[in-house]
Formats: C-alpha cells, structure tokens, sequence
C-alpha cells in the first residue's frame, strides 16, 4: 500500500467504473461526490509520519510509487492540498446533481484531480508539464459539449496549454547543467525565462489571460468554475515547488518584484475591464483572473509572509467560486444562449433572490468585502503591498473598483422593474439548489466571522516549502 | 554532434508535410502529409534512439492520422479534390508565411545550434524547429478546429523529436503518446460535433 496508491491509482480505477453510470446522472453524482469526500477526509486525518502503530507492530504507508523508472511521490506535507483538490471535486460534483454540464462531468472532474494530484507529486516534477497537457485535453468536453459549437476561446486554450508544455520540459533539461551556478549565469536566466512564461501560459496571467474570459462566456458556468478553481490553486503550489526547488531562480533580483507586478497589473486589469463586460460568464472570467493576480501578488510577497495569505485564500476563494458558479447555473439552465446577458437580468431580484444574492455576495467575497471569508486575508495582502511599495497598492485600488463598479452596475440591473407581468413572477427554486446554497452562504458568512474556522489547518499547504516558508 | 547528409532528406520531407497541412485546405491531402511527416520524424528519431522505440512514435503518429481521418469519413467531410493547384489568397498568405519562417530558421539554427543544443544534429534542428513554428504559425492562423489540431500535433512532433534528442525517458515515451492520441481525439470530437450542429 502507498499513498499514491490511495489518491492517484483508485481513484484513476473508480472514475473509470464511473463511466458505467454517466447516464444515470443522480447516481454518478452521489457516487462521485461521497467517493471525492472520502478521499478528501481521509487526506486530512491521515498521519502525517504515514505511519499507524498497531497493538503488535508499526505499519508504514509508503510514500512512492515507481512507475517506468520515475515516481510519483505522495508525503505527509502534501496531503493537505490533497484534501483541497478532492474538496473541490466533492462539492462540484454535488452541485453537479443539480445541474448536468455535461454527461462526462463526473468521470472527467475525478479524472481531472487525479492528474492535477499526480502533476504536483512526479518525480522529476517537471514531468508534470505532460499531465498539464494531459488535463487541458480532458477539459475539452466539459468546456464545450456535444450540442454547443467549438469556440475560439476552446481552441486557444488548448493552443496555450499545448505551447507551454515544451517551455517546462526543456527547462527540466537546461536545469541539468546549472547546479549551484550564480545566478548572472546565461543559461539560468534563460530557464527562469522560459519557467515564467510557460507558466503565464498555463495560468492564464497576463497579456496570456484572453482565453479565460472567452471560454467563461460560452462554457457551462459549473464546469468552468471546477476548472479553474482546480487549476489555479494547483498551479499556484506547482510555482512554490518550483521556487522553493530551484534556489538560482528564487534568487534571481528581480523575480519576485516582477511577480507582485504582474499580479498587480493583473489585478488592475481584470478589475476594470469586468466593469465594462455585459455578460455575466464574462465578468465571471475577470472575477478569475482578478484572483490569479491576487495568487501572484501573494506569491510576490513570499519574503514578507504573503504566502500565508495565499494559502489561507484557497477555501474561501473555492467557495465564493462555487456560490457564483451556482447561481449562474441556475440562471443558464433550460435557457436560451444569452440567458446571461446583462439585458436578461432586469427584474431577477424579485424573480430569484436567492440567484441574485449567489452573484453579488460571490463578488463581494472576491472583492474583499468585510464579513466575508477573503476579506481578513486580502486585507493582510494590502497591508503587506502597501509596507513593500505604496505605488502596488495603487493599482490594487484601480482593480478593486472596477470590481465595485461591476457590483453596482448588476445591482441596478438586478433591482430595474421588468414591464412584462408575467416575466416578473418569482421563479421557484430547487430544494437542492436552496439547501447547497444556503450551506454555502452559512459557511462563507462563519469563516468571515471567525477566521479560525478550517482556513488555518490549509497552512499546511506550505509545509513542503521549507526553502521558502523557513519551519519555526 | 555530427550529422550525415542523408538527415537532411526527411528532415527536409518533414518540413515539406507540414507546410502542406499549414497551406491546403483538403482533408484528404492533409491526411497524407501527416502520415508522411510522423515517417520522417521516425526515419529521424532511429538516429538518436533504437528503432525499437522509435517506432512507437511512428505507430501513434498513424494512429493518430487515422482517428481524424476516420472521423471525418464518419461524418462524411472527406470531399473530393479539385481544383488542387489552384491557391486561394489565404493559401498563398500561409504558402508565404511558412517559406519566410522556414528560411528564417534555416539561417539562425546553426548558432542555436552551437549556443543551446550542441549535442544535437543540424538536420533533427532544423526538422524541430520548423515542425514546431509551422506547426504553430497552423494552429494560431486558422479558427477551424481540425487544423488546429493538426497543427498541436505538428508542433508536439518537433518538440517530441527534440526531446528525444536531449533525454531518454520511457515514462515520458509514453505520456507523449498519450497526449498525442488525446489530441486525436479532442479533434476526432470536435469533428463529430460540428458535423452534428451543422445537420438540418
């Protein structure tokens, strides 16, 4: 028994068995969501010394798995991110229950985690690039069904992800011949260059992010959501392996500084286009990317304890995902294409208040507003910008109100009186889509309130990072 | 690393297979030159690894041709060539872009060469580097999805025989071949569902 065994191997078997059972889409669901819970669970009680002492014996849990030469290595420290992927799995799958974005959603959503899992514990780790490529491709069908034509936004996902695979293996190569060399070295700068941009490609940072809001504009909000929720907390501890791994580009001058510029420009940018979108898929993509910047920023200020932010934003940010993912769901289901136009949304907090609020409250969630759960974390992120340069904090602000602007703009159209009688009438809600967002609201609401709630115990994430984050 | 005369032959056949699929617009044609440019890349690959393991890339690749090309028979797209010499403005538009890159390439691979990759052959460089530019010039110039596809294979050719030329990896070996026959068919798919939009 290891423990790549127990989070990469059975569950690869289980998502396959799940193949049987796409039809039955109720069923798929449960068994997905209560498996994904499971694994999740267990992740989190698991011993971190992998090690369980009986009354006779000491029994020891393998670490890794060797296949074709390479392993797959799954320690104590990683579980807790573990625990993060299947969590994202287990609620997106029960939301799944309620609205069906694809029949494959089920198999493809634990396939996806298996390979994000697998992507932070190969060895070489650079080998993850593969199973990148690997999870773009299985993507593909939850982004863009049978029935719904192939956009452009699609393609050009497929086309970055595909070009940044190359970008991470030859690094891996490069690496080779570096060993402790300093870091003025030709051949590091030129890794480090080709490490950023892979992953400016991966991660959709910018000018590389066009692809976000195009595909969150025509994809199911539900899929999308699982997408990206998984990929950008995966690749944001896929970063740190690097950085903590490779000490010639963490000491590179200028990389962290480029880092926090670059999510500050991202911040910005995101920030004030959503202002201007019409669409609510759209401005949902820009919600994303206002996010990633905010990882990148985190990641930035690793020197002054930003790290601890990024890993304290990860469940709050998976929720207020999953909120807004929600209602746009409800809104997308059984409706025409511009079911999430702005113009469509007249009169929708009298017809379903409990969309409306799913919307606005995972914005102001993201935003950072007080009494949400983001908000003890990105007002610590502020503080720590402002203490390393007060200019950063400039274009935060920027962000930050075309965010609101973006609030105010769907507050007035939410608010606007429909002239139809009958378009007015309130919709009824289903039981499972109120009780998943009630517990989703109840949840975000306490974690504001408290910020000891579950957020602390995700720290853990960083404890394979010793180079960065030193252990007390 | 010293390279024979002989390797400019598929290296040069390769390039010409994917100018092709960047150029015409006949899935038949366009078939063809893929199973063409995954021979060459083989006949190329049996200089840096035994045949034994080139092989497999050799059979994926057809593998890989086949699923498109089955699909598109499937479905029906497979139209009959005519008019085969005669260029449509954007064909001569791509024609122009691809003999440009190419050229270009054929200048600066040899300092990259002696820079970066001095352990690989003149011929296998030129071959990587123009399969990965046309394969992207394909893929970044043309919305239609089964030449996007085709020009990611392209570009994962070039990069899977430069690869091949730095390292030896078996785990690698195979999830390349995942990738590519995932490619194959996220295309096979994308096929088969416009096909199916597009019925009455």
């Amino acid at each position: 028994m290891s423990t790549p065994l127990i989070w990469i191997v059975i569950p690869l078997g289980f998502a396959l068995l799940l193949v049987f059972t796409r039809k039955k889409p109720i069923l798929s669901g449960i068994l997905a969501s209560v498996f994904s819970l499971l694994l999740a669970v267990l992740a989190l009680i698991f011993p971190r010394d992998l090690s369980f002492l009986l009354p006779d014996r000491r029994l020891e849990i393998a670490s890794t798995l060797v296949i074709f030469g390479r392993s797959l290595q799954i320690t104590g420290s990683q579980l807790t991110m573990v625990a993060l992927l299947y969590g994202i799995t287990f609620l997106w799958n029960l939301g799944s229950t309620l609205f069906r974005p694809s029949l494959w959603f089920n198999v493809l959503s634990l396939g996806i985690s298996v390979l994000w899992i697998a992507t932070l514990s190969v060895n070489p780790f650079l080998y993850a690039a593969v199973f990148i490529e690997l999870i773009a491709l299985l993507s593909i069908p939850l982004l863009s069904p049978r029935g719904v034509r192939t956009e452009r936004g699609v393609l050009r996902y497929l086309v970055f992800q595909t070009l940044a695979l190359p970008l991470i293996l030859l690094t891996g190569w490069m690496l080779s011949g570096i060993g402790s060399a300093p870091s003025a070295n030709p051949l590091i700068v030129r890794s480090a260059m080709l490490v950023l941009f892979g992953f400016a490609l991966w991660i959709g940072a910018f000018p590389f992010h066009s692809w976000i809001p195009m595909i969150s504009e025509k994809s199911h909000p539900w899929a999308l959501s699982f997408l990206l929720a998984a990929l950008q907390s995966a690749l944001s501890v896929f970063l740190l392996h690097f950085l903590d791994q490779y000490a010639w580009l963490r000491n590179l001058p200028v990389l962290f500084s480029g880092l926090r510029w670059i999510g500050v420009i991202m911040i910005a940018v995101a920030g004030l286009l959503s202002a201007v979108q019409n669409n609510l898929g759209k401005a949902f993509g820009y919600l994303i990317l206002f996010e990633t910047g905010y990882s990148l920023l985190a990641i930035g200020l690793a020197r002054t304890g930003g790290l601890n932010y990024l890993a304290m934003l990860f469940v709050p940010r998976v929720l207020s995902y999953a909120v807004v993912g929600l209602a746009l769901s409800a809104l997308t289901q059984h409706q025409h294409p511009e079911a999430l136009d702005y113009k469509a949304q007249e009169g929708l907090f009298k017809r379903r208040p409990l969309v409306t609020g799913g919307i606005l409250i995972g914005t102001f969630s993201l935003l950072g507003l007080p009494l949400l759960p983001l908000f003890p974390h990105k007002q610590m992120l502020w503080l720590l910008t402002a203490r390393l340069d007060p200019h950063l904090l400039g274009w935060v602000l920027a962000g930050s109100l075309g965010l609101l602007i973006n609030a105010a703009r769907l507050m007035r159209v939410f608010s606007l009186e429909k002239p139809d009688a009958v378009e007015s009438l309130p919709v009824r809600e289903k039981t499972g889509f109120v009780i998943l967002m009630a517990a989703l609201f109840l949840l975000m609401l306490t974690m504001g309130l408290s910020t000891q709630i579950l957020v602390p115990r995700f720290l853990e994430i960083l404890s394979p990072f010793s180079q960065l984050v030193p252990m007390p | 690393m010293n390279s024979a005369a002989w390797m400019y032959i598929p290296a040069v056949l390769a390039l010409l297979a994917a100018g092709t699929n960047l150029t015409r617009r006949v899935w038949i044609v366009n078939a063809a030159a893929l199973t063409v440019q995954y021979l060459a890349v083989f006949v190329l690959l049996c200089t840096v690894r035994p045949a034994s393991l080139a092989v497999v890339k050799l059979l994926v690749g057809w593998m890989v041709t086949l699923t498109l090309f089955l699909s598109l028979i499937t479905e029906g797209e497979v139209r009959k060539v005519t008019g085969f010499f005669k260029f449509s403005a954007g064909e001569v538009f791509r024609l122009a872009a691809g003999l440009f890159a190419v050229a270009f390439l054929a200048v600066f691979t040899p300092s990259l060469q002696s820079l970066v990759f001095p352990q690989t052959s003149l011929p296998i460089l030129l071959a990587v580097f123009g399969l990965a530019v046309l394969g992207l010039l394909q893929a970044s110039m043309i919305s239609e999805p089964f030449y996007v596809i085709i020009g990611l294979l392209t570009f994962l050719s070039g990069v899977e025989l430069l690869y091949a030329s730095l390292e030896l990896s078996i785990l690698l070996e195979a999830l390349f071949a995942g990738v590519n026959l995932g490619l194959a068919l996220v295309g096979a798919f994308f096929v088969i569902k416009d096909a199916e939009l597009r019925e009455p």
